[in-house]
Formats: C-alpha cells, sequence, structure tokens
C-alpha cells in the first residue's frame, strides 16, 4: 500500500503530462505486481538499458544506439533498411511519445530485435524515463 | 485503380478521385470505405520502415506468406495487432499482381512460375530482367543499401511511377 502511493507519488511528480504518463503510471502498476520491492523508474537504468550492447539480430550484436545513436537529439539510420529514424527525445521531436499505441508498438518490437526477448514493464517504465529526460 | 488513388499530384485527378469515393460512398459500397481503410492502413504501419510497396508486385500467396511472419520479417520484428494483420492481408491479395486484370505492374507477379513464392520482390525474374544490368556496387553503396529500397533510385516509385530514374553517384539512368 505504502510502495503504491510511493510509485504514485514518483511518476506524478514527474509530471510529463499527458497520455505518457497514463502508460508510465500502467507501467508502474505492472512491475509493482512483479515485484514488491519495486519503488520506481530510473533513467539511469534506463541509459544503461539504453546503450548497453545485446546479442542483436543476423549474428551482429546491437544496443538501441545502433540505430537512435547515443544522441537522441538527432536524427538515427534503421542500420538494416537504411530508414532514416527521426529524434527520439521529445524536446526534439514534439510528436514522440504521444501516441500510445505506437510507444507500446515499437518497445515490443525493439526489445525482441535488440535483447532478443519483450522488456519487462520495469525496463519498459526506465527507458521511457530516460527518453523523456534526454 | 491502384495506382491512381496514390497520384495526387494533379488537382484534376485528385478532384476526380474525390468524387469517385464520394459517389462510391453514396451508393453505399461498404468496399470502398473499406479500401479507404486498407490503403490509409497500408501507408500508416508499413511506411514507417519502407516504402509501401504496390501490392501488384508480387502474387497474392507471396503476401500471405509475408504477412503469416511478421515476426521475422526479413529479420525485424514488424508485429501489428492481429486485427490489423488479417486486414492488411485481405488488402494486399485482392490487389495482388497474380489476379485477372492487375495493372503493369502485375508483369512482376505474371513472371513467377506458378510453383515458387518469392518473399522478395527483388526475387521475381520481371525485376530481375530489369534489373541485370545494374553494377552490384551501385546497389550496396550506403545511399542505396539494397533493392529493397526503391525510392532510391525511383524517386516517384511510391506513386507507382517507376521512371525517371536517376541512380545515386551515376546519375539518369536510359532504359
Amino acid at each position: 500500500m505504502v510502495g503504491g502511493i510511493a510509485t504514485t507519488l514518483l511518476v506524478a511528480t514527474l509530471s510529463f503530462g499527458g497520455a505518457i504518463e497514463g502508460y508510465l503510471q500502467e507501467l508502474a502498476r505492472e512491475a509493482k505486481e512483479r515485484d514488491p520491492n519495486f519503488t520506481g523508474f530510473s533513467k539511469e537504468r534506463g541509459e544503461r538499458i539504453f546503450t548497453s550492447l545485446q546479442r542483436g539480430k543476423r549474428g551482429k550484436k546491437m544496443a538501441c544506439t545502433s540505430c537512435h545513436t547515443r544522441d537522441l537529439t538527432q536524427w538515427g539510420e534503421q542500420i538494416f533498411t537504411g530508414k532514416k529514424i527521426a529524434p527520439l527525445a521529445p524536446r526534439a521531436n514534439g510528436e514522440r511519445l504521444q501516441d500510445i499505441k505506437k510507444v507500446k508498438k515499437w518497445l515490443r518490437r525493439n526489445f525482441k530485435d535488440t535483447y532478443g526477448r519483450e522488456g519487462t514493464p520495469q525496463e519498459k517504465g526506465d527507458v521511457l524515463l530516460y527518453i523523456l529526460n534526454f | 485503380m491502384f495506382s491512381s488513388t496514390f497520384s495526387t499530384s494533379e488537382k484534376g485527378e485528385t478532384m476526380f478521385i474525390k468524387r469517385v469515393v464520394l459517389i462510391a460512398l453514396i451508393i453505399g459500397a461498404g468496399g470502398a470505405s473499406q479500401d479507404h481503410n486498407g490503403t490509409s492502413l497500408y501507408r500508416t504501419l508499413c511506411s514507417e520502415c519502407h516504402m509501401a510497396y504496390q501490392p501488384q508486385l508480387l502474387p497474392a500467396r507471396s503476401w500471405e506468406k509475408i504477412m503469416g511472419n511478421l515476426e521475422d520479417h526479413f529479420g525485424v520484428d514488424a508485429t501489428v495487432e492481429e486485427r490489423e494483420r488479417r486486414l492488411l492481408t485481405e488488402y494486399l491479395k485482392e490487389r495482388s499482381g497474380d489476379r485477372r486484370g492487375a495493372e503493369e505492374l502485375g508483369e512482376f507477379a505474371q513472371s513467377v512460375p506458378p510453383n515458387e513464392t518469392p518473399l522478395r520482390i527483388s526475387e521475381t525474374p520481371y525485376f530481375k530482367k530489369e534489373h541485370r544490368e545494374i553494377p552490384k556496387r551501385l546497389v550496396k553503396q550506403r545511399e542505396v543499401k539494397s533493392f529493397a529500397n526503391c525510392t532510391a533510385c525511383h524517386p516517384r516509385a511510391q506513386r507507382g511511377e517507376y521512371e525517371p530514374i536517376s541512380i545515386p553517384n551515376y546519375g539518369p539512368w536510359e532504359d
């Protein structure tokens, strides 16, 4: 119960507003269900998830940064297809993280491509927090 | 039909399309709004990563196979909602190039032997024939990357127009 309040407060004080805040709350609830010791998302953990090299695809190790680059205010490029990727950071690209359906879709796909599995609710929240604060 | 719904370059044509859509809607043809949904869904979801290749470029069985394995879509997870996947599959199959009366781009699908189900447009005999003179290095180069990237050399490809042709670091290509 106390944890629940803490989680709510934590996300609330981040006050990103709009749909993404609602989605973060949802992820926080799920994270808490899976791990009672969950106390909130961390952008530092998010950064590690985002920048560390993982198993990737086609025998090629990958990180999220392989396509998105380390500077999320800049354009990236899909390393397999060459597709240009608009900046992820909301401060550089106002359209980012507005459409939750899109957010969920790309978190699902990109975790699978990079980590070979879906992300946990905590991992997704950590990454989102990292992107939101970039 | 397919290529004309995609070309909104000329005002007259756009007006014409609008009128046709309007009439179809008035007649109450559910097919017309379905058509619109299919096109916009295809453009929205698939163009996030690549050109929305004209469905005529492959036979129906190829689309069926491609859409049946979006978990590994040429090495990338391209999954969509099941409802969307079904809609898109129908949309692509209905407009595929092996059905009777397929428009000019149907040559690609129709060049495929009946016992083959290519997953890539670039595997169709007609595509290979049309691109046989292009040096590999011009395809592999950074600005193009692969044959999947039609618009790199065919700037009007998304409208269904494959001319004029201009290859990066080479220039105009005359057929």
